[in-house]
């Protein structure tokens, strides 16, 4: 049996062989070009955010510039407070990673580990949220903001909380988190308990140093989601002061119409943040994905 | 032996609350304090803006504070405005043109990468640079890729003799411009869970069709096509939900012009809510907007039952 199973996987192979070479040439041309696709309009972002003003509207428009200078950066930097609007966008995405991450495994802890009523029912109405388009929420998250009681008039437009609070927690965050505590094993809380560990230090002690690559995934998605968040943002700050670098540099783009250097050295402030995150969190990005592909499937 | 234990468990604390023991009390107690904070949150963010959104709408929402109860008026209104139509119009193009096309290049470019053939794990990473690139930067270099007259597309397009195109400056063009950018998006977020998706198809699988003399592309359509449906239901879904939430590329690249050819029903909501500060009829706009969505979920889901 055996024999005949390392006999048929050996024809297989020998087959496939045979065709490899022409397969797997057109196979790279096609990733190549597909790269040369998703990546070129990045690599002219770069070109032209290095062109001085006297190359911007040459013709033919050339990707990369003769004589590239930094100055760029700076004035755009300085043109649109984008260290304000890059203060903001940190402090909202910081904020929203802790709150995610603490609150979001809190829940997940108790969704899979714990036995108590209603529980089915708040599990349901935490996947209902995922499904709500913040269209919807807008106008009456707005007004919600806008008359909290024992406020200023204004109420919590233009202030942090107002931007952070409608996703200081996410359906997504809860739902990651119970999905993966779920797959670990019982006997965890079971011995934990033995040892005298009462919910909170399991909790603690236990399951959060074992959950580690699921709060990564929380963490570095809420950043990303949160760093390049638009709608909200623009409804509830309409002071510069509180724009986060989205809607800072959404705003560059209509002052600054047609300065295309400096427009391209905005973008590249604004996207630049999270590519580093991409890059050094790549595996956490790949996973979650990943466990969103095989996870659909169960 | 557990299951025998439970439903009497569940029987007890739902017919005789206080005649639970006190320890086990403190254990729901504690469960309660540990979903508290986020379902509170939950509840306050998302579930009463909800039915807060069904009573705003019934107001009309006058500048200053002021407004006034006029009942179903609003959505009465709706029904009557073309503009709205309109942006339902556009949005429902968009959401099946991009999501069609975004998804099939992801399905595609999955395969792609999933062989096991060297360095094709960079590719995949690389593919999904655009997804991590902010929406409001994409927008902006696409703006100037697609400008009409120093752009590099119509540079290129006069090169093969073509001639200049008015991707943004016309609109039908320009929704097309805001479709492909809208696919070129999709089609970089949805790839990671393509590949997984298919690289969790089983191996022998493939091995045995590949034995009875299946070609590729009749592996690719009897196995991996019917193995992945449940992914492909739910992107689709993502998608159409996606595409009610353009703003910041429409703001960016069209501002919902040229002739309102790019006026999706969130730019339409926001201009009636804060640019003429008719908060209430963007409400009722909005909950339209849901339940057209839901309509087309619902079918979506059936479709993918039958």
């Amino acid at each position: 049996m055996a024999a005949v199973a390392s006999r048929s996987r050996l024809a297989v192979r020998g087959r496939f062989r045979r065709r490899r070479v022409p397969t797997a040439a057109l196979s790279y041309a096609l990733a190549v070009f597909f790269l040369i696709v998703f990546l070129f309009p990045f690599l002219y972002m770069f070109g032209t955010a290095l062109k001085p003003n006297t190359e911007i509207y040459t013709w033919p428009p050339r990707v990369l510039p003769n004589n590239p200078v930094w100055t760029d950066f700076i004035a755009a930097w300085n043109g649109a407070h984008f260290s304000r609007y890059f203060l903001n966008s940190t402090v909202v995405a910081a904020v929203s990673v802790v709150t995610n991450v603490l609150f979001g495994s809190m829940a997940g802890y108790a969704f899979a580990r714990l036995r108590f009523p209603g529980r089915n029912l708040m599990f349901l109405l935490v996947l209902a949220t995922l499904m709500i388009p913040n269209a919807v929420l807008i106008v009456p998250l707005f007004l919600m903001m806008k008359d909290v009681p024992l406020t200023d008039p204004g109420g919590w437009l233009n202030t942090y909380q107002g931007i952070i609070l409608p996703t200081a927690v996410t359906g997504f965050s809860i739902f990651l988190m119970r999905q993966f505590l779920a797959g670990l094993p019982m006997d965890l809380d079971e011995q934990a308990e033995i040892d005298g560990c009462n919910l909170f230090q399991t909790y603690w002690h236990v399951i959060l140093p074992l959950s580690r690559p699921a709060l990564a995934i929380i963490a570095v998605f809420t950043a990303l989601t949160r760093w390049n968040d638009y709608t909200w943002p623009l409804v509830v700050a309409n002071n510069p002061d509180l724009y986060t670098v989205q809607i800072g540099l959404a705003g560059f783009v209509h002052t600054h119409v047609a300065v295309w250097n400096l427009l391209m050295a905005g973008a590249v402030i604004a996207a630049v943040p999270m590519f580093v995150v991409y890059a050094v969190a790549q595996p956490y990005f790949a996973q979650s994905l990943s466990a969103l592909g095989t996870g659909i499937k169960e | 032996m557990r299951s025998r234990v439970v439903p009497a468990r569940l029987l007890a604390s739902r017919l005789a609350w206080p005649a639970v023991s006190s320890a086990r009390r403190r254990r729901y107690l504690a469960a309660y304090a540990f979903v508290g904070p986020a379902l509170v949150l939950l509840v306050v963010f998302a579930v009463v803006p909800m039915y807060y959104s069904l009573w705003v709408s019934l107001f009309d929402y006058g500048i200053a504070g002021s407004n006034e109860f006029t009942g179903l008026a609003n959505y009465l209104h709706a029904l009557h405005d073309q503009l709205f139509w309109k942006s339902l119009g556009v949005t429902s193009i968009y959401a099946v043109c991009s999501a069609a096309l975004g998804l099939a290049w992801a399905l595609g470019l999955a395969a792609l990468v999933t062989q096991r053939l060297p360095f094709m794990g960079w590719f995949r990473i690389l593919y999904f640079i655009p997804s991590v690139g902010s929406i409001v930067a994409v927008a902006t270099i696409w703006l100037w890729m697609l400008d009409y007259n120093l752009g590099l597309v119509n540079y290129w397009l006069s090169l093969a003799h073509v001639g200049k195109l008015p991707f943004l400056q016309d609109a039908r063009w320009a929704l097309g411009s805001v479709i492909f950018i809208g696919a070129w998006i999709g089609a970089s977020y949805n790839l990671p869970i393509y590949a997984a998706g298919i690289e969790s198809v089983s191996r022998e699988l493939f091995e045995a069709a590949q034995l009875d003399g299946a070609r590729a592309w009749q592996r690719f359509r009897h196995i991996t096509l019917p193995s992945i449906a449940p992914i492909t239901r739910y992107t689709v879904i993502m998608a159409i939900i996606g595409s009610f939430q353009v703003l910041g590329l429409i703001d960016v690249l069209t501002n919902g012009g040229p002739d309102n050819g790019t006026l999706f029903t969130i730019k339409y909501i926001w201009e009636q809510g804060w640019d003429f500060l008719h908060l209430g009829y963007a409400s009722a706009i909005s909950l339209f907007m849901l339940l057209f969505l839901f309509l087309v979920t619902w079918q979506q889901l059936r479709a993918g039952r039958a």
